[in-house]
């Protein structure tokens, strides 16, 4: 009697092995996805940096070894060392580092196009938008600037003349993935439906964002505008790493190229 | 079930199971070279019960088993393949025990008149099977999870190990000074 107890259960441990491995293949992910980036860059900077996030299984020991662009050909920066940015039970984050100077991110900006290549050959297509940051022409003091966890993203400025804000300015792309929050000008708060709102010189005034928790990791500008004034502000924040936003974020094209 | 009627057989029996045993005392897994180190003395000494044993049972065929699934921990593993190892091994070592335990029973009665053994195999095989079922999920935990699961069947093993290493022990120590033996 002892033995048929213990026959069922192995057997019923065996069972619980076959759905959990049932289980552990519906999590596989069929290759390396690339997680979106939507990022500006700097027309001033002479070299410009940025990372893609890509999201392998915890088996795929591949890394990328570089970006390729048409003619373009980026190498990874670190050669895969500590790029695991997150673990989970059936996948890692991995990011890649790149760089290049002003004539490569011309040509990375042009081309549709854009790859990841892992060290076996595979070619990941990346959903990137891409772009140059709008000139801004403001003549402020900058302040500072805050950031939370949470997403809260603030700039101070110092208002150098008696001037007006009229619009707030978040590009397409950004438009689900940023909120206006207020402007606050010498205490007193401003949502948009107030604008446009008049400033003295010598005001200090605080712009605040709201950066939603969303599938693309973003590193851009959105800006406050007044007539003919920019007072831009950065957005920056990494996708959480939630397989099911991701996907359905490289769903959306779009945005992306 | 094996039968060994020699004390001194008896004596060397009871001492290989307590290195067997000693071998599964503590879960090595996550060090490679201590593990198998671990693992050879464990089929070196399971071969060397077996010459006590008067006859061949299934024993051997666990043993086979065993030792091919070693092979599997040598390659390169995913958490899938070492969430199988992990169960299958502890399956295939609990029985093999469970095998052996059947013989220390058999000893015991020649000198006690009850034998606790069955009894203290029962708790055995029931944790040994609790954390076997457990560590099913090892495969679809994340880290932290993984950890406290490795960690909770880590210590529950060592627990009911070291209750039947000290069990075998006494037995032992009762056979060495007893000078009366029981004819059944």
């Amino acid at each position: 009697m002892g033995d048929f107890k213990q026959m069922v259960a192995i057997g019923i441990i065996m069972l619980l092995l076959l759905g959990n491995s049932i289980v552990y293949f519906y999590h596989q992910l069929a290759q390396p996805i690339t997680v979106p980036l939507i990022q500006d860059f700097y027309r001033s900077n002479d070299s410009h940096h940025f990372k893609i996030h890509y999201i392998t299984n915890k088996s795929d020991p591949r890394l990328v070894t570089h970006l390729e662009a048409g003619p373009l050909i980026l190498p990874e920066e670190t050669n895969g060392t500590g790029n695991i940015i997150e673990e989970k039970a059936h996948q890692l984050v991995r990011v890649a580092f790149f760089s290049g100077d002003h004539q490569e991110i011309a040509t990375l900006l042009h081309n549709k196009q854009v790859y990841l290549v892992l060290n076996d050959g595979e070619r990941l297509a990346a959903t990137l938008h891409l772009a140059w940051e709008e000139p801004s022409q403001q003549s402020d003091y900058f302040l500072a600037s805050s950031g939370s966890n949470n997403g809260d993203t603030a700039v101070t400025y110092k208002v150098a003349q008696d001037t007006s804000i009229h619009t707030v300015h978040i590009p397409a792309c950004l438009k689900s993935h940023v909120n206006f929050e207020h402007v606050e000008v010498n205490g007193v708060r401003y949502k948009e439906e107030n604008f446009p709102i008049s400033m003295k010189k010598g005001q200090t005034m605080k712009i605040s964002f709201q950066i939603n928790e969303s599938g693309a990791d973003v590193a851009a500008t959105v800006s406050v505008r007044g007539s003919d004034e920019v007072w831009p502000v950065s957005v920056i924040r990494d996708a959480p790493f939630q397989l099911e936003s991701i996907q359905k974020e490289l769903q959306k094209d779009d945005c992306y190229r | 079930m094996i039968v060994i009627d020699d004390r001194h057989h008896q004596l060397q029996f009871l001492k290989w199971l307590w290195i067997v045993l000693g071998c599964k005392l503590v879960l090595l897994n996550m060090i490679p070279f201590a593990y198998c180190l671990q693992q050879l003395i464990f089929y070196g000494a399971c071969i060397k019960i077996f010459t006590y044993c008067q006859r061949k049972t299934w024993m051997k065929y666990l043993l086979i088993g065993d030792m091919a699934l070693m092979i599997m921990y040598l390659l390169p593993m995913t958490t899938l393949t070492s969430t199988w190892y992990f169960v299958i091994s502890l399956l295939l070592e609990l029985l093999i025990i469970i095998e052996l335990s059947k013989t220390v029973a058999e000893i015991e009665k020649r000198y006690y008149v009850q034998a606790s053994t069955p009894h203290i195999m029962k708790s055995y095989q029931w944790v040994v099977l609790v954390v076997a079922a457990s560590w099913t999920f090892l495969m679809n935990s994340d880290n932290s999870f993984v950890y406290l699961l490795i960690l909770v069947g880590g210590i529950l093993l060592f627990a009911v190990n070291i209750r039947l290493l000290l069990h075998i022990r006494g037995v032992r120590k009762y056979i060495r000074s007893a000078t009366h033996v029981k004819v059944s």
